[in-house]
């Protein structure tokens, strides 16, 4: 894929020769700027709250780069977020045992079910949707760092209007264009430009995470369902 | 707005709805391969596409814009393309290189420059004056070029200010601008329209394009130079009728106290660019550049700022002319990898000892992905590096927020806290410690840790950090200060030579040789390097201090002084600059002025047994020796274990003819510090008021054998020695030692 852009995985993918050290820092920071959503799948598949769910994080982080678990194992497709999913089934195999009894109160008392208990897809659909959560997080981070100096009244606008809160009451163009003091069409205008914005810089930050065209498509189409 | 409070689900329906815009990737544009946006303005979008004539470089193509492809749109454009056609490279304009019709409509070529942008340049911290003056002089010939040739930009502002490779200024996107005079009938502008970004738009200009005259390029770039000084344009507001509303009242800070230290006659300049008057304002962009020049010429306040700000000027241009591995990370629109590019140079740039660097890419870095711990650790490093302790905890605590285990933010956190809080700072050393012990960010954090509770302990931490990395300036300089490296000669010397050889414009590492050259006593050697890290760094905390500190021991109060407050002057609150400031006063004997620092410097750091002692000495030469004794006794509480004190408190009792007490607190002095002499002095008088002559005589005898060598220490043994034989006298049974 000699004409997709450079990305955070795509390069990965391509590191199969480079240095395990090499190839584990950048494997690391990739993990680590999707913290929360492992934490969740933690959080759902093993922890007590969400305090143990940051412990279970941290040690799956020392599971993946203090030993040889990704040492080996480099996915040759799909998106990071499958190759994700099978690091932390793939830890929670290993660990198992340990986990569900730390699940079921801390390994004070046998617990002669454990093996009865399934694994869960719940944790599965959690990581999806924190992920949901931190691709939008970040792009809207992205756009607020280019936008929000670059060109406060647009920013401003989308920021009454696109980002209020959950639950806050509902404005029309009209009323947002009085309270900034500027055409009801500007504000149709700038909604517009900074919506396809965002959608630019959602796609930019699911790319950081794809090595293809065709699985920044298929990881889009996951997220966004078009 | 915090995360958790974004609209998720209906962003993501906003997305669902919303059009692709002008996707890129794989596209060819006119035969060239495109890589990706750079950027919009004017009309336009700026695509990255590859040069097909030279490997590995880049050029710049602008379309209009989708969506704005109306007749006036096109027009606008096709102008943009005739002005720049006229306004080349040789005149300081963004050349054109090629254009023409392609399938996404017309387009013309332009080439990428790989300085970024005077934004980037701006958010990476404001510019130094002599930097600013110089850009200033260059756009504004550049617009004067423009004006005589009977074009206006009409849309001058930071991201219109590109620079090449080697820091050249170049003004881009005449998309706005327009040719005055006959050929003005034709402009498609020359409407009532209001265009341009109000941030720098000239009052008449905001009221109608066809007002828009050369002046209105001398207020914006009068605006875009103000920016440049104090971080953020002169008139501001959230709306577009509140900024120009200020524009037309004048309403705005002045540079005097938005940037005090931008010389009168500059700032007069920059801000007779805001008159409401166009007819007030300099004439047209040669008219500027000449009194800009007029007012660097005859400008500097006093003699030696004139000399610094051509040293500015000359680092300002060799920070564009260094080497980069990579291109500049936020050129816009373009994602830099988070870690792969600026975190490495910035790293770079740390470890070569550059924290000003270090700290503009981090800068820039963050600003696209705010929430990389490594890069926040990169930044507060860099802070620490020049002693911003406030602005290194914040990074530390944002990254530590981020990720509770990043060892290298513990470290940080230790050395933002060292001075503060002593203890946190000590364990978040050894936390970070257990983290990452192989980290020589983190291991010369350890070691100036474990220095603080006892000089020498830091000493396997600090080797440790050298042999792992031995082009660490930082952890170089540092060894010359751990345990009694300052005496030892030969090693300390070597580090701080090596580290000045690795790298010779760094500040850290010519800090570290000017104090260990000033510990040493050479005052000229000192004010080598400590100069030159000024003419450098001029406004470092650690080079401010370092050369404070230097003047103070040299005896130059007032120049030292001026240090100190222009170091106050950016850390208002910061606790090692109030501390010199404190000594200096008590060094001149202004005890009033000494007891006002010492305590400002309390408020700061409640709990620093030196302040306490300090300001106590203070007091007690301004007579007021109860509260001298409160504030001594508060100082033997927080440090036990320090003779100096308890010594100080025997000379306060000892004045308010509490012999004994003082005898006690003497005795406890030199039992914790058996030679100390301040102490056998104070016991020596005390013993004598108390009638103990032999103790007296017996005390002065060790007081005389602890006297340097050399002719000021023989004058004071012949005074001491007077001193023993009249207290024999009226002593015949003394037998001194």
């Amino acid at each position: 894929m000699a004409d997709f852009p450079a990305t955070t995985w795509g390069m990965l993918r391509g590191f199969q020769d480079a240095d395990v050290a090499t190839r584990k820092d950048a494997m690391e920071k990739l993990c680590r700027r999707y913290w929360r959503p492992i934490h969740d799948y933690a959080r759902a598949a093993w922890a007590r709250d969400d305090e143990d769910a940051s412990d279970l994080t941290q040690d799956f982080f020392l599971w993946l780069f203090g030993g040889t678990a990704v040492d080996g194992y480099v996915a040759d497709r799909g998106a990071f977020r499958h190759y994700l999913k099978g690091l932390l089934r793939n830890f929670g195999r290993r660990r198992g045992r340990d986990l569900r009894r730390k699940k079921r109160g801390g390994g004070r008392a046998a617990v002669p079910l454990d093996d009865a208990i399934p694994e869960a897809t719940e944790p599965e659909e959690a990581l999806d949707r924190a992920w949901r959560k931190e691709i939008m997080i970040r792009a809207v981070e992205r756009l607020r760092a280019r936008h929000a100096e670059e060109a406060p009244l647009r920013w401003k606008i989308f920021e009454e209007y696109d980002l209020r809160p959950e639950g806050a009451p509902e404005l029309t163009y009209a009323q947002v264009a009085e309270r900034l003091g500027v055409k009801e069409n500007d504000v149709r205008n700038h909604l517009h430009a900074l919506r396809a914005k965002l959608r630019e810089a959602m796609r930019a930050e699911v790319r950081e995470t794809v090595a293809t065209e065709e699985d920044l498509e298929e990881e889009w189409r996951a997220l966004v369902g078009a | 707005m915090s995360e958790p409070d974004l609209p998720i689900e209906r962003l993501y329906d906003v997305v669902r709805g919303a059009k692709p815009e002008g996707s890129f990737a794989g596209k060819r544009l006119a035969g060239f391969e495109v890589v990706g946006v750079l950027g919009e303005g004017g009309g336009g979008i700026v695509y990255k596409a590859r040069d097909p004539g030279a490997p590995g470089r880049f050029l710049a193509i602008k379309v209009i814009r989708p969506g704005l492809r109306s007749e006036e749109a096109r027009g606008r454009f096709e102008r943009e393309r005739a002005l720049a056609t006229e306004l080349g490279i040789d005149k300081g304009f963004v050349p054109l290189l090629a254009s023409g019709k392609s399938e996404m409509g017309p387009y013309y070529v332009m080439p990428f420059l790989g300085g970024g942008d005077l934004r980037d340049r701006i958010k990476r911290g404001g510019l130094g004056v002599a930097e600013t003056v110089e850009l200033g002089v260059v756009l504004a010939r550049a617009l004067g070029r423009a004006h005589e040739r009977g074009i206006v930009h009409r849309d001058l502002k930071p991201e219109n200010i590109f620079f090449t490779g080697e820091g050249r200024p170049l003004v881009a996107d005449l998309g706005l601008g327009k040719r005055l005079g006959p050929a003005a009938a034709s402009s498609l502008t020359a409407t009532n329209e209001v265009l341009g970004t109000p941030l720098y738009m000239a009052p008449e200009q905001a009221q109608g394009m066809k007002n828009a005259g050369p002046p209105v390029d001398v207020f914006a770039l009068g605006a875009v130079l103000y920016e440049c000084l104090s971080g953020t344009p002169p008139f501001v507001g959230e709306t577009f009728l509140e900024i120009v509303g200020r524009a037309v009242r004048g309403d705005f800070t002045r540079l005097a106290s938005a940037r005090p230290d931008v010389p009168a006659p500059i700032a007069r300049v920059i801000e007779r660019c805001f008159e409401v008057d166009p007819a007030a304002r300099p004439r047209d962009g040669h008219a500027l550049a000449n009194e800009l020049e007029a007012a660097r010429r005859g400008g500097g306040r006093r003699p030696y700022l004139a000399i610094m700000a051509c040293l500015v000027a000359l680092a300002g241009v060799a920070f564009f002319l260094r080497p980069r591995s990579l291109e500049p990370p936020t050129r816009r629109g373009e994602v830099p990898a988070p870690f792969v590019g600026p975190g490495v140079e910035a790293e770079e740039a740390l470890v070569a000892g550059d924290p000003e660097r270090a700290i503009a890419i981090a800068t820039s870095a963050l600003a696209v992905a705010p929430r990389d711990p490594k890069t926040l650790c990169v930044r507060g490093q860099g802070h620490v590096l020049r002693l911003e302790h406030e602005a290194a905890l914040a990074d530390a605590e944002r990254a530590l927020e981020l990720d509770p285990r990043e060892g290298w933010a513990l470290a940080i956190r230790s050395l933002a806290r060292l001075v503060t809080d002593p203890k946190a700072a000590r364990a978040d050393a050894e936390r970070a410690f257990a983290l990452v012990p192989d980290s020589p960010w983190v291991l010369v954090a350890r070691a100036r840790a474990l220095e603080s509770d006892r000089p020498g302990r830091g000493r396997a931490s600090i080797d440790r950090a050298v042999q792992l990395a031995p082009r660490m300036v930082w952890a170089l300089v540092e060894r010359t200060r751990v345990g009694d490296a300052k005496d030892d000669g030969a090693a300390a010397t070597e580090d701080a030579d090596h580290a000045l050889r690795l790298a010779p414009r760094s500040s850290v590492a010519l800090v570290g040789r000017g104090e260990l050259r000033l510990a040493r006593g050479d005052f000229k050697g000192s004010h080598e390097d400590l100069d030159r890290a000024l003419e450098i760094e001029p406004d470092s905390l650690l080079v401010l201090r370092a050369h404070s500190d230097l003047l103070r021991r040299e005896g130059k109060d007032d120049l030292g002084q001026a240090d100190v407050e222009r170091a106050l002057a950016i850390a208002p609150r910061h606790p090692q600059i109030l501390e010199q400031r404190a000594a200096i006063f008590l060094r001149r004997g202004d005890d009033a002025g000494a007891v006002k620092a010492f305590e400002e410097l309390l408020q700061v750091l409640p709990d620093s047994a030196g302040a306490h002692a300090f300001l106590g000495l203070a007091l007690q030469r301004l007579g007021q020796l109860d509260r001298a004794l409160e504030e001594e006794t508060r100082a033997i509480e927080l440090a036990e274990l320090s003779a100096w004190p308890w010594s100080n408190r025997a000379g306060i009792r000892l004045q308010q003819k509490d012999v004994p007490g003082a005898i006690e607190d003497a005795t406890h002095s030199l039992e914790l510090s058996p030679d100390y002499r301040e102490a056998l002095w104070v016991r020596a008088q005390a013993y004598a008021a108390h009638g103990d002559v032999g103790l007296a005589v017996a005390d002065l005898g060790r007081f005389r054998d602890g006297l340097p060598r050399g002719p000021e220490g023989e004058a004071s043994r012949a005074r001491i020695e007077q001193l023993m034989k009249s207290l024999e006298a009226r002593n015949p049974q003394a037998t001194p030692r």
